[in-house]
Formats: C-alpha cells, sequence, structure tokens
C-alpha cells in the first residue's frame, strides 16, 4: 500500500464521495469486469469469423452450417446499434421534450391525454406496429425505425413527467422569487433536479429498445434480429445463440452505461 | 421605501389583501403579523411580483413595481422563504451564486462574494462551499438562505418566515444575529412572521393585519403598550406588558450606580461613612472596573461583601428590561448592574425604572 493514496485516505469532498460511490458501486466490481469481458469477446469473435465458427462449432457439434451467409456478425451488429441509436435517440429528444411541454403551464392540458396516449401505443405489440408501418413506409430500415421510436417514448415521457412533477416547488418558487425566467427554472433547477428519473427513463427505454429491435428483422431492417430468425427457420440453434447472445451482451452494456449515467446526475455540476 | 396605495387582492371574489395603503420606511425592518389567512404572505408577495394585486398599486422608491419586468425586479430583491429552497444539485457556493450568475458577473466575482457571505453569517467558506444543502443543518441552511438573498446586495429584503422551521434555540439565535447584520447592512426589511416576540425582537415597525387589513401600524411598544382595540389587545395576549418590555433597551433606561474600588475596602467592609442609593447596593470593582462583588445595606448596617460571577448577575447594555427584570426577579435585588465588553461596570437598572416604563404612554 505504501506510496498509493486510496481514496479513503485523504479527506474528500461530499461530491468527491459521491462520485467514488457512484464508480465503486458497493465493491462490486465482478459485474462491469465480467461485461468488460463479455463485449471483448464478442467483437473479438464478431471480427473473426473463423474463431467463432470453431466456439459454435464446440458448442453445437453436427451441424451443417455455423455463419449466417448473407452478412457478417460485425455488419449486423452495426445495424442494430444504427437501428437502436436512431429510434432511441428520437425518442428520447421527443419523450423528454414532450414530457416538458405538458408539465409547463401552457399544455398542462394536455397532460391526461399524452400521457394516455403514449400508454395506449405500449398496449400495441411492436409486430403490430411494424405491420402498420409496412404499407405506408414499406419494407427495410424504415418502419422499423418508426415501430421502435413509438415503442421507445412512453418509458422517458412517463420518467420526464414523474421526475418534473416530483421537483419540490418551494425550490421552483424560490428560483422565480430569484428571478429566474421560465426558461432558467426549466435548465437551471427543474431539468437538473429531474435529471436522474428522466436519465433512468432513456436507459429503460434503451434496454427494451435493442430486445424488441430483433423484430425489425421481420420487415427486413436487418440487424441482430435477422440471425436469430433466420436460425429459427431453419431450426439452427448455433444461429439463434449467436443473435440472441449478442443482443444480450449489448443490452447489458447499454444498462450498465446508463446506470453510471444516471448515478452521476444528481451531483452533475450545474456550473457551465 | 415601499409604498402600498389602495392595494386590493381577490382571489374567485374573495379579498386576501383589502384595500391596503402603507409606507415602509427605507432602512428599517417592518414586520407583518396576523393570524393565518390575515394576508400578511400576499401582502409580501405583491412586493416582488410573485403575484399581482386585483388593484391598487404598489411603488417601491417611487417606481410602481408594474412597470418593472418581474424577472428583473426579482433580482433586484431579496427573497427568503420558510423552506429555504436552496436548489439540492447545486453547492453552498453556486447557490449563493445564483442571482450574481443571472446577472451577468463572472465567476470569480461570484466566488469571491459568496465566499464573503460566508464569512458575513458566520460560516466559514473553506468549510461551507462546497457543501451540498442536504449536508447542511436546518439552521444552517437557513444562513444560507440568506446569504443568497443578498448576494448581489439588493435593497430590499422580503422574508416569509424565514426562522419558522428552527428549533426555538436556533430561532433565537439566527434572530439576533440578522438583527446585528441589518444594523451593519441597513436594508429596507419586509418580514412576516406569526410570531409575535419575534415580531417585538426584530421589528422597527409591526403592520398587525386581519381578514386582509391593516389593524394597526405601529412602533412595537404602541402595538403592545396602546392597543387600537379588542382584537389587538386579545392578539399581544395578556402578558403584553411583559412582552412591552422587551422593546426597550437596558442603555437607554440605565442610571449611575454606586460602586467601589476593591482595594479600598476596610477589613473586607465597605467604609461606614459611604453614601449610597435607594436600592441599597453597592457594586464592588477591581482596578479595571470589572465587577468582581457585591454589597448590601439593609437598616443601617452593611452586610457581607459578596464576591460575584459578573457575567451571572449583571445584564448587557444591548439587552432589553424584560431580560433585567427577570435577573431582578430571580435575585430578589431592587437593582441588576449594567456591564458592557469585559464585564465592565457601566450603571445599573432598578424596579422602580422598570415599573415607570410599564406606567407610561397611557398604559392601563
Amino acid at each position: 500500500m505504501m506510496g498509493m493514496s486510496s481514496p479513503s485516505q485523504h479527506k474528500l469532498s461530499a461530491r468527491e464521495r459521491f462520485r467514488v460511490r457512484m464508480i465503486m458501486g458497493s465493491a462490486d466490481v465482478v459485474g462491469p469486469v465480467l461485461l468488460v469481458m463479455g463485449v471483448v469477446t464478442l467483437l473479438w469473435l464478431a471480427a473473426n469469423p473463423s474463431q467463432l465458427e470453431a466456439v459454435l462449432r464446440m458448442m453445437f457439434p453436427g451441424r451443417r452450417g455455423y455463419l449466417y451467409e448473407r452478412a457478417s456478425l460485425m455488419t449486423l451488429l452495426g445495424e442494430h446499434l444504427v437501428l437502436v441509436a436512431v429510434s432511441g435517440s428520437a425518442a428520447a429528444v421527443v419523450g423528454i421534450s414532450l414530457g416538458v411541454l405538458v408539465t409547463r403551464s401552457v399544455g398542462r392540458d394536455f397532460l391526461g391525454i399524452v400521457r394516455d396516449l403514449s400508454s395506449l401505443a405500449q398496449t400495441f405489440p411492436p409486430v403490430a406496429v411494424l405491420a402498420l408501418a409496412v404499407p405506408a413506409l414499406g419494407f427495410g430500415f424504415k418502419p422499423a425505425v418508426v415501430a421502435l421510436f413509438v415503442y421507445s417514448i412512453l418509458p422517458v415521457l412517463n420518467n420526464t413527467i414523474s421526475g418534473l412533477e416530483a421537483v419540490p416547488p418551494d425550490i421552483v418558487e424560490a428560483s422565480r422569487g430569484m428571478g429566474m425566467t421560465p426558461v432558467q427554472i426549466l435548465f437551471f433547477t427543474e431539468l437538473p433536479v429531474a435529471a436522474r428519473v428522466i436519465i433512468a427513463g432513456v436507459r429503460t427505454s434503451v434496454v427494451i429498445n435493442i430486445g424488441t429491435a430483433t423484430i425489425g428483422a421481420v420487415v427486413g431492417a436487418g440487424g441482430l434480429g435477422a440471425i436469430i430468425i433466420s436460425g429459427l427457420v431453419r431450426d439452427n440453434y448455433a444461429l439463434v445463440f449467436t443473435g440472441a447472445v449478442s443482443a444480450a451482451v449489448l443490452a447489458f452494456s447499454a444498462d450498465w452505461c446508463f446506470a453510471r449515467l444516471e448515478g452521476s446526475f444528481y451531483i452533475a455540476r450545474s456550473d457551465r | 421605501m415601499i409604498e402600498f396605495e389602495h392595494v386590493v387582492k381577490e382571489y374567485n371574489g374573495v379579498s386576501a389583501v383589502n384595500d391596503i395603503s402603507l409606507e415602509l420606511p427605507a432602512g428599517k425592518i417592518c414586520v407583518f403579523i396576523g393570524p393565518s389567512g390575515c394576508g400578511k404572505t400576499t401582502s409580501l408577495r405583491l412586493i416582488n411580483r410573485m403575484i399581482e394585486p386585483s388593484s391598487g398599486t404598489i411603488r417601491l422608491d417611487g417606481t410602481p413595481v408594474s412597470k418593472i419586468r418581474a424577472e428583473e425586479l426579482r433580482r433586484g430583491i431579496g427573497y427568503v422563504i420558510q423552506s429555504v429552497g436552496l436548489l439540492p444539485h447545486m453547492s453552498v457556493r453556486e447557490n449563493i451564486g445564483i442571482v450574481p450568475r443571472l446577472l451577468g458577473w463572472d465567476k470569480h466575482k461570484r466566488d469571491t462574494r459568496a465566499d464573503e457571505l460566508l464569512e458575513l453569517i458566520g460560516l466559514s467558506p473553506g468549510a461551507y462551499r462546497d457543501k451540498l444543502p442536504h449536508e447542511l443543518s436546518g439552521g444552517e441552511a437557513q444562513r444560507v438562505g440568506v446569504a443568497r438573498a443578498l448576494a448581489a446586495d439588493p435593497p430590499v429584503l422580503l422574508m416569509d418566515e424565514p426562522f419558522g422551521a428552527v428549533d426555538p434555540l436556533g430561532r433565537e439565535v439566527l434572530q439576533r444575529e440578522f438583527l446585528s447584520l441589518n444594523r451593519e447592512l441597513k436594508k429596507t426589511v419586509v418580514f412576516v412572521t406569526h410570531d409575535l416576540d419575534e415580531a417585538i425582537r426584530l421589528g422597527d415597525r409591526i403592520v398587525l393585519m386581519r381578514n386582509g387589513k391593516v389593524v394597526q401600524d405601529d412602533i412595537p411598544e404602541r402595538i403592545l403598550g396602546a392597543p387600537h382595540n379588542e382584537f389587538v389587545r386579545e392578539f399581544v395576549g395578556a402578558d403584553r406588558a411583559l412582552k412591552r418590555l422587551s422593546c426597550f433597551t437596558v442603555e437607554s433606561y440605565m442610571h449611575k450606580a454606586v460602586f467601589l474600588d476593591r482595594a479600598l475596602l476596610q477589613n473586607g467592609r465597605p467604609p461606614e461613612d459611604m453614601q449610597i442609593n435607594g436600592t441599597g447596593m453597592l457594586w464592588i470593582v477591581d482596578a479595571g472596573e470589572v465587577l468582581v462583588g457585591m454589597c448590601r445595606r439593609s437598616g443601617g448596617n452593611w452586610g457581607d461583601v459578596r464576591e460575584v460571577r459578573a457575567e451571572e448577575l449583571g445584564v448587557s447594555t444591548v439587552n432589553s428590561l424584560r431580560d433585567a427584570l427577570s435577573r431582578l426577579l430571580g435575585r430578589g435585588m431592587k437593582a441588576v448592574p449594567v456591564l458592557s465588553d469585559g464585564n465592565r461596570l457601566v450603571g445599573e437598572v432598578r424596579l422602580t425604572d422598570i415599573e415607570a416604563v410599564n406606567q407610561s404612554d397611557g398604559y392601563v
């Protein structure tokens, strides 16, 4: 230990203590290590198809094909991430904006209706949304993004509304009393205080999105769903396994990243 | 100066503030008090346009507040509320810097100012500037709330039951600190409370309200000594005579005391021919005029000289007559010594003075 300064040895400011706790978790380093190992393995196998084939041959002996012929795992991973990133970020932007809008005095009349509509959207199975989107947008990337987008709004919207409504009225009152404009109150007070809850909504939304995006393959949007569906059709569990595990690793990593982001937010300096 | 001119505030036809006209002088602490629902908080919030009046005008140094953009007006008026409302994600220093930041001060100037104010409210900048609000005690949070209101040096301070959520002991400390603070800063303070003792302790002026109207607008000693009507009499309570004593400082009622240097005692007794006054008290001091003992004379004879602890026996010049009376009764004496810095004897207050005060001003 000589010469090393462990974080607990010198006096930490409150903010540092908070941050250390956030990063270290409750001394839980096993999860992150496993996660990093999983991601590294996945990328390595995706980049080295021959190795991937060898691994799959070991796990599922006596099959005819172990690799998806039409696209490499790397391509599929890329497509999947693009699907999630486009639909997820659009859903985050729209969900947060809508949530902000309906909690303002001008938009408060729409609070109920927006909540109902968004819950209603959630009751549609994503496949049904896809089916509805295809006639309008054709096959491919577009209908899948639209379906995922619609599907991802609710958690963000819901958490934005709950987060903003949970901001203590006295600090909004104090902010107003100090001479903040409504926009300043939103950015200096309400959003920073609600940030944690809002990020939690984005986190839920993205994690669900990564799983749901596999269905996009049904309309030819590609992604990890392509390999899963192909495997199911051909009764080839090596393919199903590859797709499912890849999607799971993506989902876990996204969840972990957003959890860190969430944890850092309440103490984020609003000083820009 | 803040002026209310026929100000009315109605909510759905019910008036919360019903035609009040007032002039609140600059540099003074003016306390709005009354039972809940009397319109005191509404009146306060009308000043910085947190709410708008239904009719009437409020002027700040001659300018109608309705003519100033609400946000701009509020940045120029300190505002302290009972729940403090520190922003939980900002450090103490950032919280104090909010209004300066809204006014466009650079970071260096804001931080310097925050440290200066922490010093002023008695919290060490080194220990407190980086704390988050949840790490502060109630009293500390409230002090920071006051510092935040003072950050941009506004001439006017609005305080809505600022010490109401602090325990009674802490509240007295905060009141005392705030009084001495404002003696220096000379802000025009409008203060809302429902605590009469607080109003008497802090107010240069008390505005007693009921059902949206001003019942009596007066200096504290007249609110207590000459209540306008039965409502005021009841509100101030049966112990108003006692409360009224809080309005007067010892300093303005003290007399010369008879004292003797310890070195002049003869065999531990005062000289037989020593002249004293009607209270029969002789104070013994040391060479530095610090009170060290006392001696009573009764029936023409000196009692024993007793050593005393000055701070236990005496009152300070800034104490009120109420404190003095409490000492008098506690000790069964006819006079208490008045001490200045370092327990130097500067005079005495007599029971007869206190009786005289209570009979003055037509008080019955």
